[in-house]
């Protein structure tokens, strides 16, 4: 009896998985990865882009080798109303099944951030759940399609080159789930960093390289203005991930590059008479990269705290450079708003929350910094000069 | 500590032979010769191997030996012979020549043919004397055995290289070489009505828990089977589940294992005729442990512990994980990975379930293969296996090289278990739990790891349960599962075996 009765289950569970099948298999031969993906206006219409890496280019089974000709990725576009529509459209071109689950870089065109802002196309990111909250985003000068077609030689695919250039030092890491935070909250405003596209011009080298120089502003999703050079340089300065970089100063006429190593930066928001102030303080730490004056002696005292001076100075003039950006774009990057909120919340709910696009251009600032260098390098002196 | 008493699988009653021993229990040895003679005659009718020597004792009546040609000592035959026939007295009773005469160690009297018959064939010399109406045994066992040799599945860097072999005496006097003390006791059993198999029961009176040896005890003497040849048999008689794909008694060939087994309170049994001696009970944390690992030192031996724990879930779900991450899940997998597994099954026909299932069906051949090739063509062969077939189908796109390489790596990782009868029950896990990965993905793949662990969470080993002393938890014993306590600190036996004697070391100073 137990034997008939364990046959029985048997043949039902057996039953049940022939029934149910596997709906969901896809084999990796049948899926397209989508590695990046570039949005652009066109019109009235969004142009979507996608980079799929050709597995069967790369290579690596069997002998090949030596056919430079072929790439090893694609890109196909389509347009829609919305992103959704363009992709179901492009789906509709290609063998295989488009699969987000690996993108890690978002181009935006800058026309779009421009004129509809990023916020409208960032459902399409967050409502499917195999899109990557971690992915990279950033804004591209000019088309993004663009951006997303360079030859770039260092690495196999562009999306690759992109995701490492945003993950790099020279770049503030902005992913999907920032922005969303940045853009929810009042009191802040998102900033992307900003993607140009460059030539390498010499000759039986030509290549394209891709640049990241600065950081686009936006309001309230539209992007209203960009940091560039010094601003740039105040803005890392002023978040609160801070990742080193290199000034150079022309002190007395030699020039001297230093880097920036580490730095803090305190924001506090004072009520002086009613009215609304920040003071910002900023710790630098400096070390020396390259000097070209041979007559520095580092054992001096005076010439060491000289250098001090003069990357404090810098320092107070980015961070000044890069809030009159800001206000110029009305685009409350560091969230000096959610500043207020966290030292008066009663008052910033009462006075400062409605109006705060209006107040934060007038606002005022005090800045002062203070730099200390604490590595020389190597040699103390430049070992150029002649011996005494 | 055991609960239950499990009644053992056996014969039913009425289905025994008719010229099973049994049936000569009230036999009594006849007083004459020829009467003796002629029965023995008629018993071993077609059995050239048994010999019956008539001869004369000297002045004295007529006598006669008989034994098993090739299980017996000649020389040692010879010179019992030799005592009687060249004699020195006058002792012409069984009872004076066993006390005077015989030059032997082991004589025993016999007045019933069941015993003799028993021992006969064990390999004793039966000497029967005209008139009397009891016969001697003299133990003069020999034939020629396997010498004591290393043991072939469990090979140690460190360590005594001896090993069993089928000869039970041997095997016995290496456990007590190894353990001098009298309170090792060796309870002899005879299972297997015509085979007659001598089993012993060895364990430590005082520290093992009389409640589990009971248990032991009566599951042997309930088995009624016509022939006990391999410790196996035994073991599918007395183990708790029977259809449980775990094992839950041990096999060693090692003495210095059933020493330390029974130093710890378990219990061993060993069989006349296989070097394979059983050890109870044995639960799902002695897979991970060798016998080397207590010879080695404490750190190395935890790390090799770790090591073996981590190829156990390789070995049991590598290929199930790869074919769920692949087919279900692509977005587990780093991007450059993902982009040169894809490169590799570019061209493959098979899905990746079917291409798995190939290449596991193919190595277990193989190695199913391996164990009966002579051992000349060995070597050429499993060179030509791996390298040629397995390159050659990957270069003629039959399977992917992702797949080789899983497929090597559990392979490989099934091996370093030290137990070999829980390698086959992983071995064998791996092929359902392919089929639910390739149906259910990773969700296929938890479903069947919990049904394992409720398995194995449920099933008893003599009584103590499979996955103690983790689960039920108790601290003390946790310092020999997952890593090797340095031998200072091992200073009490396992609770979970139930021990009475709990301390083994005396406090250091």
């Amino acid at each position: 009896m137990r034997i008939i009765k364990l046959f029985f289950i048997c043949v039902c569970a057996g039953t049940l998985l022939l029934l149910t099948g596997c709906w969901d298999r896809r084999e990796i031969n049948d899926v397209a990865f989508v590695l990046a993906s570039a949005i652009d206006k066109e019109g009235d219409n969004i142009r979507v882009s996608v980079l799929i890496p050709l597995p069967g280019n790369m290579g690596s089974s069997g002998g090949g080798g030596g056919s430079g000709g072929q790439k090893p990725f694609t890109i196909k576009t389509e347009t829609g109303k919305t992103i959704r529509e363009a992709v179901s459209k492009l789906q509709y071109r290609l063998p295989r099944h488009l699969f987000f689950g690996h993108r890690r870089v978002i181009i935006i065109g800058e026309q779009l951030a421009r004129e509809e802002g990023v916020a409208t196309i960032f459902d399409a990111v967050t409502r499917t759940p195999d899109s990557r909250l971690t992915a990279f985003i950033a804004i591209a000068e000019g088309k993004a399609q663009d951006i997303l077609n360079s030859d770039t030689r260092l690495e196999r695919f562009s999306a690759e080159s992109m995701r490492e250039l945003l993950q790099s030092e020279t770049s503030i890491r902005i992913s999907v789930k920032d922005v969303i935070g940045k853009m929810i909250a009042v009191g802040e405003d998102a900033f992307f960093p900003y993607i140009e596209k460059v030539k390498t011009r010499i000759k039986g080298q030509e290549a394209d390289d891709l640049l990241i120089e600065g950081f686009a502003l936006t309001k309230d999703g539209k992007m209203t203005g960009t940091l560039k050079g010094d601003a740039a340089n105040g803005l890392r300065l002023l978040n609160h991930s801070f990742r080193k970089y290199d000034e150079t100063f022309n002190d007395e006429g030699n020039y001297l590059t230093v880097a920036i190593t580490q730095a803090e930066t305190s924001i506090k928001p004072e009520m002086k008479n009613g009215e609304l102030t920040f003071r910002i303080h900023t710790m630098v730490k400096a070390s020396v990269n390259e000097d070209r004056n041979l007559e520095r002696n580092y054992d001096d005292y005076k010439q060491r705290k000289r250098i001090e001076e003069i990357v404090a100075e810098r320092v107070t003039d980015n961070i000044k450079q890069a809030i009159k950006s800001m206000q110029q774009s009305n685009s409350d990057a560091v969230g000096f708003g959610l500043h207020t909120y966290r030292a008066y919340p009663k008052i910033w709910t009462k006075k400062y929350r409605k109006d705060w696009e209006r107040i934060f251009p007038e606002m005022k600032f005090e800045v002062t910094a203070k730099a200390n260098l604490f590595r020389l390098g190597m040699s103390s002196e430049n070992l150029g000069r002649k011996d005494r | 500590m055991p609960t239950k008493a499990k009644k053992a699988k056996s014969l039913p009653e009425g289905r025994l032979d008719h010229h099973a021993i049994d049936q000569f229990q009230d036999v009594p040895i006849r007083s004459t010769i020829e009467e003796n003679n002629k029965l023995m005659e008629e018993l071993f009718k077609d059995s050239s191997d048994i010999v019956l020597r008539k001869f004369d004792i000297e002045n004295g009546p007529k006598a006669m030996l008989c034994y098993v040609d090739g299980m017996v000592t000649t020389s040692a035959v010879d010179d019992a012979l030799k005592a009687l026939m060249i004699l020195e007295g006058d002792a012409f009773t069984i009872d004076r020549i066993t006390e005077q005469t015989l030059p032997v160690v082991q004589a025993s009297k016999i007045q019933f043919y069941k015993e003799l018959l028993t021992n006969l064939l064990s390999g004793d010399s039966v000497l029967f004397v005209d008139g009397q109406d009891k016969a001697v045994c003299l133990g003069l066992r020999g034939g020629i055995r396997r010498s004591v040799a290393e043991p072939e599945t469990e090979t140690v860097v460190r360590g005594p290289r001896e090993g069993f072999n089928e000869h039970l005496r041997t095997n016995t006097s290496l456990v007590r070489s190894k353990i001098k003390s009298p309170r090792l006791k060796m309870k002899s059993f005879v299972i297997g009505t015509e085979t007659q198999t001598n089993v012993i029961l060895t364990y430590m009176v005082g520290i093992v828990n009389p409640r589990l040896l009971e248990e032991v005890e009566n599951r042997l003497s309930d088995i009624r089977i016509d022939g006990i040849l391999e410790s196996g048999y035994i073991e599918e008689f007395i183990q708790d589940q029977g259809y449980s794909p775990f094992p839950q008694v041990q096999t060693t060939e090692r003495p210095d294992t059933v020493a330390a087994a029974i130093l710890e309170g378990r219990i061993a049994i060993m069989v006349d005729g296989t070097p394979f001696a059983l050890i109870a009970p044995f639960g799902f944390w002695q897979w991970l442990q060798a016998s080397e690992d207590y010879y080695e030192r404490f750190m190395a031996s935890t790390l090799l512990r770790w090591l073996r724990l981590a190829s156990l879930f390789f070995a049991l779900l590598s290929p199930a994980l790869y074919i769920a991450v692949s087919t279900y899940h692509p977005e587990m997998i780093p991007t450059n990975l993902l982009l040169s597994i894809a490169a590799s099954r570019e061209a493959i026909p098979f899905p990746a379930v079917i291409e798995a299932l190939i290449m596991e069906l193919a190595f277990e051949a193989l190695r199913e293969a391996g164990v009966r090739l002579p051992r000349i063509v060995g070597q050429a062969v499993s060179i030509l296996g791996a390298l040629v077939v397995g390159q050659a189908a990957v270069q003629a796109g039959i399977v992917s090289a992702a797949m080789v390489i899983v497929v090597s790596m559990t392979g490989i990782a099934s091996f370093t278990l030290p137990r070999y009868n829980a390698s086959i029950a992983i071995r064998m896990l791996r092929f359902p739990l392919m089929l639910l990965a390739s149906v259910f993905g990773l969700l296929g793949i938890m479903i069947g790891v919990m049904v394992i662990v409720g398995h194995l969470s449920k099933i008893t080993t003599f009584g103590v349960p499979y996955l103690a002393p983790v689960t039920p938890v108790e601290p003390s014993d946790l310092k020999d599962v997952l890593v090797r306590a340095p031998w200072w600190k091992m200073n009490k036996r396992p609770k979970y075996l139930g021990t009475n004697n709990i301390r083994r070391q005396r406090p250091q100073p």
